[in-house]
């Protein structure tokens, strides 16, 4: 019997990896701003773009896709896709606005009535990623077209519950926390709400064992149920919990737009699979943290508002995020394949 | 005389009408090696696939240090003590050391993750495998096969492990790395584990294991203690059966040399592999699945790399080629994978047929459907394929009639080098001759046959030479009447 094997592996088996390159989204976030950065500053509005009213403008705009972003790395890292996510929220809003609107002339105390409509819109988003969960592991259908099959449901239970209108609130009847959810300002409950459910999230992805299963199963469920691994089960979990993030990005949004708009939320699907894959997830499942997604969403956000305040045409944001995103996936594949 | 660690009797396995395991009895004794030998499709791993608990017997019962045994998942077998490491690795790559080891297994405290107590428990199961140097830390993806192997055998011996499984095991492994694995093989067998090892190669058998049992065409034809059964008989177990089957011929002379590889050699298989193919010729290719037959036919079409080593057609050179080049030079290839690669099932007959030469069928790109048609119909009368009408799906028609498909689109496409990968996989005795009588009028024909296949009768039968692929090297070619069996398989396992 003569050697005929591959040569190599005297070696430590881990050998240590080549000069690891700093880490992909915090490249091209630091890409994203030094441009900007330079291309107003030439044209002498840095003041403007570095100011910190404008990070307000920023932090405000990135909120609600940071959310929704956080339930849909959930779903990636375990292979799947969501698609419902915008309808879903615009159904929450509507969904939300007809709870509070009849509570509040059936009933009357704003804060209460409020407050329950709040707890039905974010149970609706859940119940909107149970049903996307089941049909995904029960009826087995690719979470493509599950998903697909919800976007166009939410949808059209959204326009059909506003009666093709747009939902505003009763006359003199806005709840106060609606103004403190919409302020542009650090001090909006919003964003702290992001921080908590953000640092939430990466304590379950890397602190719990649902979390080591939610890896597991993005990077090889056969293996994955071998090892007893109980995969539709965590799939049903991580569909219901990026819903219930869906439902309370939907509630924010109810806020930010002071009604229930069943047009609202159309494309946040595309925006949030693109930040979270800028931020290092894959669709093939197995990869992407918390940070990255929040950065991927970060980056869309300084695109958006860059291009705004360069006074550029709107459709360059398009194509710059585009390429972005061709980079970044161009690249992470190159260096996974020099290794 | 010990009492033994495991007894199964009388198991049976269908999967739908073929028999996988017919009646199979085998006794394993505690802190022994036993050696699983016999030919592909002989059931060994549908055997492990049922002692493991990935598969459900038909029929039969085992016990497990004398206690009724009968796992109904892996999961439950792993707690009865039972553990199978495949051949094909299961990994997750984008998880760390620590995290496959433990899969499954993880110690929590209410849904969290005790990460202290477990990377002890990985770290003591690495070093009891005498693999300090594995990191748990470190991502898999970055390991070697043999290391990732050891993550492996780990896992399995995060719990309590009384008999260990292991399939073919040293397949990905270098020379090197085969031997530590046969150390530590050793060292589990000394804290009395019971080791079941799955190899082709009678050698490694011999330097592990401590007694063998043969299984053939789904049953144990005889077992024994390795060093005192020689090679050659343990080979004829294997066998079985004499080359008695109907292989019709038909007369044909070879001709001009038309294919000729010198010292080709691909990314990992093949890695050498010399022959001349003539006009005419009828040449086969025996060896082991995994061994590098079909990864040269793929080389030699132009689907997989050449990293050495010259192809040469027609007496041109050019030795990285398209498939779309290969086949403008006359080459066709019958893919061993039907229902993924072969054919496209929801399509029909005469799409899958004529799909091979489309242009002398269209004119200004714009395809003339009624003569497709009469060629695929014409095709299909006269290779006796029973369909209704040519416009039907080929995933309606049985596994012999698909394979006749197959060919019908060899024939349209009308190469003269033909390369076969394992022709008769999945065919019926009767379909099988009709497709033998094929080969051989196409031989008849002047058409040069390469052909592949893990069915030794077959090839004695058909091929008028034969070369044997060993771990990615190909023997000489020599006349098919010039070979024993025996020889042959001795040939394949590098006896």
């Amino acid at each position: 019997m003569t050697s005929l094997s591959p040569p190599d592996t005297t070696a430590s088996p881990a050998a240590p990896r080549p000069s690891s390159l700093p880490a992909g989204p915090w490249v091209g976030f630091a890409a994203v701003l030094a441009l900007f950065t330079l291309l107003i500053g030439i044209r002498g509005g840095l003041a403007t773009f570095l100011s910190v009213g404008n990070l307000e403008v920023l932090i405000h705009e990135g909120t609600i896709p940071a959310i929704v972003g956080l339930g849909m790395l959930l779903v990636l890292i375990s292979g799947g896709i969501d698609l419902s996510v915008g309808a879903v929220v615009a159904l929450v809003t509507v969904v939300t606005m007809r709870v509070y609107t009849t509570l509040y002339q059936q009933w009357g105390p704003v804060a209460q009535s409020s407050l329950i409509a709040v707890g039905v819109g974010v149970a609706v988003g859940g119940l909107c990623g149970l049903m996307n969960g089941l049909l995904v592991t029960r009826v087995s259908l690719p979470p493509f077209v599950a998903t697909l099959g919800m976007f166009g449901i939410a949808r059209g239970l959204a326009v059909w519950l506003a009666e093709r209108t747009t939902l505003a609130f009763p006359d003199g009847a806005t709840p106060g926390w609606v103004a403190a959810l919409a302020k542009t300002s650090f001090a909006n409950p919003g964003l702290w709400s992001l921080v908590l459910l953000a640092l939430l999230i990466a304590g379950l992805l890397h602190l719990t064992v649902l979390g080591r299963h939610i890896y597991a199963v993005g990077s090889n469920e056969a293996t994955a149920r071998l090892c007893g691994v109980n995969v539709p089960r965590t799939k049903v979990l991580v569909y219901t919990l990026s819903g219930l993030l869906t439902g309370w990005a939907g509630i924010v949004m109810f806020a930010h737009s002071n009604s229930g708009n069943p047009t609202l939320g159309e494309q946040l699907e595309l925006d949030v699979i693109t930040a979270v894959v800028i931020g290092g997830a894959s669709l093939g499942g197995g990869k992407g943290t918390v940070v990255g997604a929040v950065l991927g969403v970060a980056i869309l956000g300084l695109i958006k508002n860059g291009v705004s305040l360069f006074n550029v045409p709107v459709e360059m944001q398009y194509i710059l995020i585009g390429v972005l995103l061709l980079a970044n996936v161009a690249l992470n594949r190159w260096r996974r394949d020099r290794r | 005389m010990t009492s033994p660690r495991l007894r199964m009797t009388g198991i049976r396995k269908s999967y739908g009408p073929t028999a996988a395991l017919r009646g199979v009895e085998l006794e394993l004794l505690p802190g022994e090696v036993h050696a699983l030998v016999g030919e592909n499709g002989a059931g060994k791993s549908t055997l492990m696939k049922v002692l493991s608990g990935a598969e459900q017997p038909d029929a039969g019962a085992m016990e497990l240090d004398g206690t009724a045994y009968r796992p109904d998942g892996p999961q439950d077998a792993r707690r009865r003590g039972v553990a199978m490491i495949y051949q094909e690795l299961a990994i997750c790559p984008d998880l760390t050391v620590e995290a496959n080891v433990l899969l499954g297994l993880e110690s929590a405290a209410a849904g969290f993750l005790r990460k202290g107590t477990d990377r002890g428990r990985v770290r003591r199961a690495l070093a009891e495998l005498g693999h300090e140097e594995i990191r748990p830390e470190d991502p898999v993806a970055d390991l070697t096969p043999a290391a990732r192997q050891v993550v492996e055998i780990a896992r399995a011996l995060l719990t309590d492990v009384t008999l260990l499984v292991l399939d073919e095991p040293t397949s990905a492994l270098t020379q090197e790395d085969a031997h530590r694995l046969f150390d530590l093989v050793r060292r589990l067998k000394g804290q009395g584990v019971t080791v079941v090892y799955i190899s082709h190669f009678l050698e490694e058998i011999e330097a592990v294991a401590d007694r063998f049992t043969v299984l053939r065409d789904g049953q144990a034809v005889g077992s024994g203690v390795v060093g005192q059964v020689p090679h050659d008989r343990i080979i004829e177990l294997m066998v079985g059966r004499a080359v008695d089957e109907q292989y019709p011929r038909t007369p044909h002379t070879a001709g001009g040399p038309v294919l000729e590889l010198t010292n080709l050699a691909g990314e990992v298989l093949p890695q050498n592999a010399s022959l001349t193919l003539h006009r005419g010729e009828i040449l086969g290719i025996a060896g082991i699945v995994g061994s590098g037959r079909t990864e040269l036919l793929r080389a030699v079409y132009g689907l997989d790399p050449v990293r050495r080593g010259s192809v040469k057609v027609h007496a041109v050179v050019n030795s990285a080629a398209t498939p779309v080049e290969r086949i403008g030079q006359g080459i066709g290839l019958l893919s061993e994978d039907r229902k993924e690669e072969g054919l496209a099932l929801e399509q029909s007959l005469s799409d899958n047929i004529t799909l091979s030469r489309l242009s002398p069928f269209s004119t200004w790109g714009v395809l003339s459907r009624g003569r497709l048609r009469e060629a695929a119909e014409s095709l299909l009368r006269q290779l006796n394929v029973r369909h209704r009408d040519p416009d039907q799906m080929v995933g309606e028609l049985s596994g012999g009639n698909q394979q006749k498909v197959a060919f019908a689109r060899l024939l349209h496409q009308d190469a003269d080098v033909l390369l076969l990968d394992e022709p008769t996989k999945g065919v019926d005795v009767g379909s099988k001759a009709e497709i033998y009588r094929l080969i051989g009028r196409l031989a008849a024909g002047g058409k040069a046959v390469l052909v592949v296949s893990s069915y030794l009768p077959e090839l004695l039968g058909i091929c008028d030479t034969i070369a044997v692929m060993c771990r990615g090297v190909l023997t000489p070619a020599r006349p098919a009447d010039q070979w024993t069996p025996e020889q042959i398989i001795a040939a394949a396992t590098g006896g």
